[in-house]
């Protein structure tokens, strides 16, 4: 089942599910803790990225909770109702998240401003832009590489299908195939595919069309 | 629509404690690395005896988080390779499949990485997902100082600070100084 698929509100009550987050808030509040101050005094994300690892292969309902109470304590920005799917993890504190945020299984992602209602499935990669390791003379070793992150932004309602790579930003209500590998920026409501990714359906609206 | 800067506080190290700061959390893997290299000794001896107790231990080392898992995973597989020094660098995920692998100094391994039957030089890069597979009985050389981008499939040798894109799949030998990328691959540049 793909992350746009997912039946989440078969269950209890919207209310009651808001305050079922409490308990996993707490348990992994210490963690989130520890995970700020490395990244405070330490300038180390070393805390973060082994806690955030660790929630990845937690698995089912209480997987899904953990991994959303802690990258809502953690991120820049991330909002509570965030739906992480089982071995995903996110690689840095700079991403942001929005509402309704979908995230299928095994996604790696940097540097991200995922949109309202993005969503996100199964394998995708999204990386912290273009330029990560290129600052710096080919060949050297990589601990001794100028490292630039960038903010990549995926557009609300955007969909991002199974296997992709993102590097560059995508526009809202953009659809990105399967396999596809985004290398530049996209603007709003296009349909891509391929390595490197071609515009396909250039106004494509799935809102509209459905 | 605008975004505000990216809070990057890690990476904006002050400069003065930044060589210090290296040189403590290299001393701190190291030592970890001494520290934990007992515990996975008994299960590298094993490992050297079957290939089956080799796979289970390397799956499970796979799924440790943190850099103590990334500790584990280097001194189990320093134990067991054919090559492997100390300060490699295995992601949480990543998976050696191969014990005849020759790993060399500094090099990086991403995440969810599957690595087959290769030779891996100094100080090469390899990104997430990335999945080095060389078709029948055959060893890929991988040359120092290359990158090979998230998610590639590595059929072939690629030569020495070549760097090949995200998600490309490598059918033919790349030579040195090659940027490689899309798919079918295509060379876009070479560097001296």
């Amino acid at each position: 089942m793909s992350a746009s698929q997912q039946v989440f509100g078969s269950g209890p009550s919207e209310s009651l599910r808001m305050h079922a987050r409490w308990p996993y808030r707490a348990l992994v509040l210490p963690w989130a803790l520890w995970a700020r101050c490395w990244a405070r005094w330490l300038h180390s994300e070393a805390a973060f990225d082994g806690t955030a690892k660790l929630l990845s292969i937690v698995p089912g309902r209480p997987g899904l909770s953990l991994r959303a109470a802690y990258y809502s304590e953690t991120l820049a920005a991330c909002s509570p109702d965030v739906v992480i799917a089982f071995g995903s993890f996110f690689s840095h504190m700079g991403a942001r998240v929005g509402r309704r945020v979908r995230i299928g299984s095994y996604c790696i992602i940097g540097t991200a401003d995922i949109e309202e209602g993005a969503s996100i499935d199964n394998r995708v990669s999204v990386l912290s832009g273009r330029h990560q390791h290129g600052g710096g003379e080919r060949g050297a070793p990589s601990k001794e590489q100028p490292v630039r992150y960038e903010c990549v932004r995926i557009g609300a309602e955007a969909t991002i299908r199974a296997g992709a790579i993102v590097m560059a930003d995508v526009g809202a209500q953009c659809v990105v195939e399967a396999g596809s590998t985004v290398t530049r920026c996209l603007v709003d409501g296009v349909h891509v595919a391929g390595n490197p990714a071609r515009v396909i359906v250039p106004d494509f609206a799935p809102t509209e069309r459905a | 629509m605008a975004h505000p800067p990216m809070s990057t506080t890690p990476l904006s190290a002050p400069d003065p404690y930044r060589g210090l700061a290296r040189r403590a959390k290299k001393l701190t893997l190291r030592l970890l690395f001494v520290l934990l290299s007992p515990w996975t000794l008994p299960f590298a001896w094993l490992s050297r005896r079957s290939d089956s107790v080799y796979t289970a231990c390397s799956e499970f080392l796979s799924l440790v988080p943190g850099r103590i898992g990334q500790c584990f995973r280097v001194s189990f597989y320093s134990q067991t390779l054919a090559a492997c020094p100390w300060d490699v660098f295995i992601s949480f995920g990543a998976r050696i499949v191969d014990p005849r692998t020759r790993i060399g100094h500094r090099v990086n391994i991403g995440a969810f990485s599957l690595l087959g039957r290769c030779t891996i030089e100094d100080r090469t890069l390899i990104a997430s997902w990335v999945i080095i597979e060389p078709p029948a009985e055959r060893c890929v050389n991988i040359g120092a100082g290359s990158w090979i981008g998230e998610g590639a499939i590595v059929l072939e040798s690629i030569g020495s600070r070549a760097v090949i894109g995200a998600g490309c799949i490598v059918t033919a030998p790349v030579d040195a100084g090659i940027t490689a990328t899309g798919n079918p691959l295509r060379q876009r540049g070479v560097v001296s």
